[in-house]
């Protein structure tokens, strides 16, 4: 059929049927508001009142006050933006690669090699974690073990418990499982930009690298705001991978504000652990606000 | 000419290694788990370490299959992120049709909420979650968890669905529904077969967002009936010994469904799009 | 027809009314085995009466039961719970009074110790079935490898130093072997084996009411400094900050360590493993050393709808010959304590070690606080403080949170 384009036509359907939007949105929007609201609300306001013990007063700010009295809870904020950061990046980078990679033309079995790359993504985050625990282990090892009869090390590194290692050494574990994630939706982006430009890019004698950064990433752009979106909210969320590895430590270095509300809850200390919640929401806004900028700069 | 050909023989090796780099990356973990899987617990600790069992056997799978909780845990994750993941995914694709082919009053609003709604981290919400589950009665119960589940996942799927959807240009809609269809006929029928890889992929991310939670489900369930897998993972471990061998051989059974489906849907995925669609 | 079926009606309210009582018991799952045995013998013993087991585990069972005890219309009608958590729910009102179990099954028979961790202005709240310190592992093979007698553990610490720098084998500077490890890399368990080396010089974390932490004491930084020693000198692998109590076992069972601290559930695995195993009591400054003792006892819910049958099914399992098959350690009972279970030559020096011992702390916010105690130890054992840095800070923040 000749694409006609008859605008005027349409023109007239997608305008005012001014409510042709409700049955579309109306019912996801109404779950996700019952959902998010009751419970958001119910920890802010948690977070304002004390101690059932003591009373159940209003308290207004001492929770905050007193969270701030901790005396790790910059390191607590400050390992939080770390962990974000390093987690997001490294997964991004590693994802787009891979999927670049796998776009290549000369690369065979691409469904076999997808689905071993999905593995990672796929495997239970407790299961995972232990064994990567037992990776870094400085006696029981296997990376110390590599690493040395290879010759990259002398001595075992003490992945887990040097501060100093402690939390890249985390990082990676999150890396590890977040990737496949990242790789699978730029694949699937990457397959559904439009072929026809692609060809005419090659034509043109565009090498593949000027193609793959003017053409294909800028294509990509709402994927990756998506893939960033979700990195970030993995992160904040990531819980597992900390706790079993190294419970927070050493002395606090890969203690993340959901690690400290998660402890907080475990000794139902649900003061701190409310007014800790509300003190990560805020920080997740703040994610959402940049998100929000770049979003409709766009627009 | 020849040049152009060294150039992609370059990029094919170039991309190899990188892809040979990345599986070893991504699969050496996974080889140790299911090595120890196979192991008898006495080598599991050996000191130098070892990938694979020197006696391989198949007690850990024994213990798992008739000695321990998960059966009827793995029983309660399909329920609960089958469940999920279909509510979601019906609610969740309507909605991102809706925000991305429809401009309406309220429209920056309610998709910005639903950006916050997934930036909420859920452990900001284990307290106020818990305190309503329990005066509504939905502690330890299926549905309980999968609600729980659903906040994240309903703003998610519904933010990648609405993007998967504004790459699908709005011609499609449009020759739909000249052709007769309704709104949501052409959905149906035009858009979503179209956008099927998006959302296979979505579709498996809720699944699995659900099927591996662990934090949540451990603060909301308390008996068999609610309890899901990642909990009867973390139940081989006593306050004294831990069982590694039944916990691997647990994740491995664990991962093998996911693995399968995955590698079945894998054709939806490489075969493309139908791009020519609106090419005519 | 009507009267038929009205009848039938009846019937079967009547029926139904006098259905067994089943009441729910939640308990951990290492004891899941023998709880569904004695859980078995209690019901052909006495029918009519169920017991529903729900299982918990180590990592979740503090939060879920303080939840459950908290929950007016579903709470749980028995719980296993740890000793040392016991009088934080007495303190809310929580618990149902069980004096007159714990005086049906006899007073006197009891540990007083681990009575004590269930006593409150003259009431008991808990009935405890199992009660047990530390005690030290030693590897006989490798004290006799390193000239030491494997007959004689070291009874003081100036003497587990001595042995400690003479199995420590260090080969073209890596160290294959060390004297001793610590369970550094878990909260509650390095706590719990730093409390020992302060309770033995006679250090106390706080004063009498428990308002103030005594942290900065030279007894406490004493003991700090004992423990960070040994990582100093290089007798105790730096690996013992990512280990808890049971890694620490599989570092001994592979013979990375010489020693250790432990409870008496050890043995059976570690003899298992083929190791020759010897036992003594901890060494002490001046001997004998202290041992931090805690447990598990049975504990009924104040909002439990079926006390008197919770009550009864305590009752059995808290007679001795039931403790005895209950616990994975040591019994409460002195009666279950002369068994022959408990008597091997092995287990020997635990139960004289049970002389010196003290509980663990039952502070209501001792969990967090808890954590603000570890961190320091670890920054001292790291090096990145000094000890008496570290305690000082410990004592500050600690009191800083009360």
């Amino acid at each position: 059929m000749e694409q006609a384009r008859p605008t005027a036509a349409l023109k007239r359907m997608r305008l005012p049927e001014q409510f042709a939007w409700m049955p579309f949105v109306l019912p996801g929007v109404t779950v996700a508001v019952l959902l998010t609201v009751y419970p958001t609300y119910s920890v802010v306001s948690a977070s304002l009142f004390g101690d059932t013990a003591k009373g159940n007063g209003f308290v207004g700010l001492d929770n905050f006050a007193a969270l701030f009295r901790q005396p790790r809870m910059e390191l607590y904020l400050w390992n939080t933006f770390l962990w974000v950061v390093i987690t997001s990046t490294g997964a991004l980078v590693l994802g787009v690669v891979g999927a670049f990679a796998l776009e290549v033309r000369g690369i065979g079995l691409r469904g076999l090699l997808r689905s071993l790359l999905v593995l990672p993504w796929i495997v239970p985050h407790v299961a995972a974690a232990i064994v990567w625990k037992w990776f870094y282990s400085s006696e029981f090892g296997m990376l110390n073990h590599v690493l040395r009869s290879i010759g990259i090390i002398k001595a075992p590194l003490n992945w887990l418990s040097d501060p100093v290692l402690a939390l890249g050494a985390t990082a990676v574990l999150q890396i590890w499982g977040t990737f496949p994630f990242v790789m699978l939706m730029v694949s699937a982006g990457l397959q559904s930009i439009d072929g026809s430009v692609l060809d005419a890019a090659r034509v043109d004698g565009a090498g593949w690298f000027s193609e793959a950064v003017h053409i294909i990433l800028p294509a990509l752009r709402n994927v990756m705001f998506i893939i960033m979106l979700i990195l970030v909210v993995w992160a904040l969320n990531s819980l597992i991978a900390i706790w079993i590895l190294t419970q927070g430590g050493p002395a606090g270095a890969t203690s993340t504000m959901p690690i400290y509300i998660y402890s907080a809850f475990r000794d139902f200390n649900l003061s701190a652990a409310s007014a800790a919640s509300c003190l990560l929401l805020a920080v997740s806004l703040v994610f959402a606000g940049i998100y929000v900028l770049r979003v409709t700069k766009e627009a | 000419m020849a040049r152009k050909s060294n150039a992609r023989t370059l990029t094919t090796i170039i991309a190899y290694v990188i892809l040979i780099g990345l599986l070893f990356f991504a699969l050496a973990p996974v080889a140790l788990m299911i090595g120890t899987a196979f192991k008898p617990n006495v080598e599991i600790f050996q000191v130098p370490p070892r990938w694979l069992p020197r006696a391989p056997t198949l007690s850990n799978f024994h213990t798992v299959m008739f000695n321990s909780g998960i059966p009827r845990y793995a029983l309660n994750s399909v329920i609960i992120a089958t469940l999920m993941t279909f509510t979601a995914l019906v609610l969740g694709t309507m909605a991102g049709y809706g925000f991305s082919r429809f401009k309406f009053r309220g429209h920056r609003a309610l998709s910005l909420f639903m950006l916050l709604g997934q930036l909420i981290p859920l452990i900001a919400l284990i307290v106020p979650f818990f305190q309503i589950f329990d005066a509504v009665g939905l502690l330890d119960t299926k549905i309980g968890i999968a609600l729980a589940h659903l906040t994240t996942a309903l703003p998610l799927v519904t933010w990648m669905s609405a993007s998967y959807f504004s790459t699908i240009p709005v011609e499609l809609d449009e020759a739909a529904i000249i052709d007769g269809c309704t709104r949501m006929q052409a959905l149906r029928k035009v858009v979503l077969p179209v956008a099927l890889p998006g959302i296979i992929s979505i579709a498996l991310f809720a699944f699995l967002m659900s099927w591996n939670e662990f934090v949540l489900a451990s603060v909301l369930t308390n008996t068999d009936n609610s309890k899901t897998l990642p909990i009867g993972l973390s139940e081989f471990a006593t306050m004294f010994t831990v069982d590694w061998g039944s916990t691997m051989a647990a994740a491995f059974l664990m991962t093998v469904p996911v693995v399968a489906v995955f590698l079945l849907f894998q054709k939806q995925f490489v075969s493309g799009l139908s791009a020519g669609a609106v090419k005519g | 027809m009507k009267r038929q079926l009205i009848f039938a009606a009846a019937a079967l309210l009547c029926a139904t009314s006098t259905r067994a009582e089943t009441i729910a018991w939640w308990l951990p799952n290492w004891d899941e085995k023998p709880a569904r045995a004695i859980v078995a013998d209690y019901e052909s013993a006495n029918p009519g009466e169920k017991v529903e087991i729900v299982i918990t585990t180590w990592d979740t069972m503090a939060q879920k039961i303080l939840v459950g005890l908290q929950q007016s219309h579903n709470a749980p009608d028995v719980i296993t719970e740890l000793e040392s958590r016991t009088l934080r729910y007495v303190r809310k009102s929580l618990l149902t009074d069980l004096t007159d179990v714990v005086t049906k099954l006899g007073k006197d028979d009891f540990v007083p110790s681990a009575l004590a961790t269930g006593e409150y202005e003259g009431r008991y709240y808990s009935v405890p079935f199992r009660h047990d310190g530390a005690g030290l592992y030693y590897n006989k093979d490798l004290f006799t490898a390193a000239g030491l007698d494997p007959e004689h553990p070291p009874q003081t610490w100036a003497e587990l130093v001595e042995y400690c720098k003479k199995l420590t084998v260090t080969k073209d500077g890596k160290t294959t072997q060390y004297g001793i490890g610590w369970p550094l890399g878990n909260v509650n368990n390095g706590v719990e084996r730093y409390l020992p080396l302060l309770f033995d010089r006679g250090g106390k974390l706080f004063n009498q009411d428990q308002t103030r932490f005594t942290l900065e004491t030279p007894e406490a930084i004493g003991a700090l400094d004992a423990l960070a020693d040994l990582f100093k000198t290089g007798v105790a692998p730096t690996s013992s900050l990512e280990v808890d109590n049971t890694a620490l076992r599989e570092l001994f069972l592979n013979r990375r360590i010489a020693m250790y601290y432990s409870g008496p559930f050890d043995v059976q695995p570690v003899l298992e493993a083929g190791i020759k195993l010897g036992t003594g009591v901890l060494p002490g400054v001046n001997g004998m050393g202290v041992t931090t003792v805690d447990g598990f006892s049975l504990i009924v819910p104040a909002h439990s709808f079926k006390k008197k049958a919770a009550e009864q099914f305590v009752a059995f399992v808290g007679q001795p010959k039931n403790q005895a098959r209950l616990t994975a350690t040591f019994p409460a009972s002195f009666t279950a304590l002369k068994y022959e279970q408990f008597n091997s030559p092995y287990l020997h020096p635990f139960v004289v070690q049970l002389g010196r011992a003290e509980n663990m702390p039952n502070h209501p916010k001792w969990n967090e606080l808890e954590r603000i105690l570890f961190e320091n130890i670890q920054s001292a054992v790291l090096g990145k403080k000094t000890p008496a840095q570290a305690m000082t800070d410990a004592n500050a923040q600690m009191n800083g949170s009360l």
